[in-house]
């Protein structure tokens, strides 16, 4: 199976800080990581192609500002397993679901594959929608929040994870979209010397403008600000040393709880 | 202003967010002025015309057909759709469940819509539509903006009350013939229950990502035990396969309403909080200050559960 898996670095956040425009976060002090869910997209296609064969291309879109976390998110997929690692590069334009679904459909058309793969939902924008509209835009079926996956025949056979713990069991043929919920399989953790030798491995860097022209006017989707909300935080604030407040977290409890 | 609202059937019922929806399209069309339609597509939607009948809802539209039974976003997006440009409005919800998530999207690229998915708010601003996001897991909010005067917002569950006062609705019903497209429903599986029931207890002490290890996840059960309460969680745990999906809190799995909701190491993802806000008392533990589970905490303790929770268990012995 030729397997191409869609991944997004997406910042750890504890203190959010906004730039001076008001519609974009400041990332100079933030480290990228590759979105939860895409590891498990991403693992599940390392899985497929060990069982079945085949190969997997890990496929990004990243802002050329975060460049050193991107490379070191396709470096870690390799000693993970993946293949192959391109990186569309772009700068200086903020680009949503709709613009990347553009970019995307219109690079991986020239691309043979059985199976796109990518997280259900990022951890940063949370919109899930890229899949979705990549589907759309290839003319592929698609289903999400995707919870196991096995070939039947000429289709293969999975299952979504719905509320309350029901699963629907569907059919869909290849090529396809899935798009992959937490918790379908185990994430690897490459050791550290598959990683530093993964290092040596070349990236494949895309300049986006090499794709579409102004990716920026497929933007449907405006960021007209972004901003931390209020806070009134807990009506109760408790912070000290642990020896110190335990006794009081102990009272609090003991106050509400019903005997 | 015509507002239309998708529907949905869950494990044989109208679904809890389809009042939601029906809600926030009643504010819209009580701000604006306009129709509000409910669109429901099933095997047999006609059994839920009664409970639909709904002050506010104008028209109710009924799809019936058998390949409906089972959802799938290619029959479903195409039926709902057929029916909707008969409408033609201007703004579409859907609720953001897994079959919202699904089939929004269809619907949306069908129509010509633009979607902004996971909509807090929404609001008609001159240029077009206008929606607050909660983004990077409750600790950004963002706004988006389309232009022009047509939608399509999903929205989660949870954000908003139901709307549910019986009235007279027009009902249309409407037998719609399906051709399947590429993708094959085949059954929907119910879970197996082997477990103990979390909604029936007074007090949960439930532990997310923050809890670190096995050992504190002992910990955290005798402190549950030692109150007469039981163990849940929130989503990591259950992926770790440290609990069973019995145990998940969260508008997607479990909704909770103790008297005591005690919470280790749980940042508050919005799925999380939606499933638990209810509760009477929140008493939240995290090292995390920015946490948006305190938020909505009535005691909010910043402590990292490793130092704090062996010796508030000594505490509570005494």
């Amino acid at each position: 199976m030729e397997i191409i898996v869609l991944i997004k670095a997406t910042p750890v956040l504890e203190e959010a800080k906004i730039s001076e425009d008001g519609k974009s976060l400041d990332t100079s002090e933030l480290k990228f990581f590759i979105n939860e869910t895409d590891t498990y997209a991403l693992e599940e296609a390392i899985l497929k192609k060990e069982k079945y064969g085949g190969k997997v291309t890990v496929v990004t879109i990243a802002d050329s500002s975060i460049e050193n976390d991107v490379n070191e998110m396709i470096w870690e997929s390799y000693a993970k397993g993946a293949d192959d690692g391109i990186f569309i590069e772009y700068s200086n334009v903020y680009l949503d679901p709709y613009a990347k679904a553009k970019i995307l459909s219109d690079f991986l058309k020239k691309l043979k594959f059985d199976l796109i793969l990518l997280g259900a939902q990022s951890t940063d924008t949370s919109y899930s929608l890229l899949g979705q509209l990549l589907a759309k835009s290839l003319d592929l079926p698609y289903t999400t929040l995707v919870s196991s996956i096995e070939p039947s025949g000429n289709v293969l056979r999975v299952v979504r994870e719905l509320e309350e713990g029901l699963q629907e069991v569907l059919e869909i043929p290849t090529p396809s979209i899935l798009t992959i919920q937490s918790g379908i399989n185990t994430p690897r953790y490459p050791p550290f010397v598959k990683i530093r030798n993964a290092k040596t491995r070349p990236i494949k860097k895309v300049p986006v403008e090499s794709i579409v022209n102004d990716p920026g006017q497929y933007v449907k989707l405006k960021r007209v600000r972004l901003y931390i909300p209020p806070s009134k935080g807990a009506a109760n604030i408790i912070k000290g040393e642990p020896e110190e407040i335990a006794p009081k977290v102990a009272e609090i409890i003991k106050s509400v709880v019903p005997r | 202003m015509e507002i239309v609202c998708v529907g949905e059937i869950f494990n044989g019922d109208v679904s809890g967010s389809t009042y939601e929806a029906l809600y926030l399209g009643n504010k819209i069309k009580m701000e604006n002025g306009g129709k509000l339609t409910l669109i429901l597509a099933g095997k047999d939607p006609e059994q839920f015309s009664k409970k639909l009948s709904i002050k506010g809802l104008d028209n109710l539209i009924l799809l019936s057909d058998p390949s409906l039974e089972i959802y799938d976003n290619e029959s479903y997006s195409s039926a709902v759709s057929n029916e909707i440009k008969e409408i033609s409005p201007d703004v579409i919800i859907v609720p953001y469940t897994s079959q919202g998530m699904d089939l929004a999207p269809s619907i949306a690229h069908l129509l010509g819509f633009p979607i902004i998915t996971y909509c807090e708010s929404i609001k008609f601003s001159g240029n077009g539509w206008l929606a607050t996001r909660v983004i990077y897991g409750g600790k950004l909010r963002e706004e988006v903006e389309v232009e022009g005067n047509k939608v399509l917002i999903t929205i989660r569950p949870g954000d908003f009350p139901p709307l549910r006062e019986e009235a007279q609705t027009n009902i249309i019903k409407k037998n719609v013939s399906i051709s399947r497209g590429r993708i094959k429903p085949i059954e929907i599986i119910k879970p197996a229950l082997e477990d103990i029931d979390i909604t029936k207890f007074d007090v949960l002490v439930s532990v997310g990502r923050g809890i670190g290890s096995k050992e504190n996840l002992e910990i955290a059960e005798e402190l549950a035990k030692m109150l007469n309460g039981a163990l849940s969680c929130s989503r990591p745990i259950v992926d770790m396969g440290w609990l069973p999906k019995t145990r998940q809190v969260g508008s997607s799995a479990k909704t909770v309403k103790p008297k005591v909701y005690i919470a280790l190491g749980i940042s508050g993802a919005t799925n999380h909080i939606n499933g638990m806000k209810n509760s009477n008392t929140i008493i939240s533990i995290n090292k995390d200050p920015f946490a948006p589970i305190f938020e909505i905490s009535h005691y909010g303790i910043v402590a990292d559960i490793n130092d704090l929770l062996p010796l508030l268990l000594e505490e509570l012995k005494k």
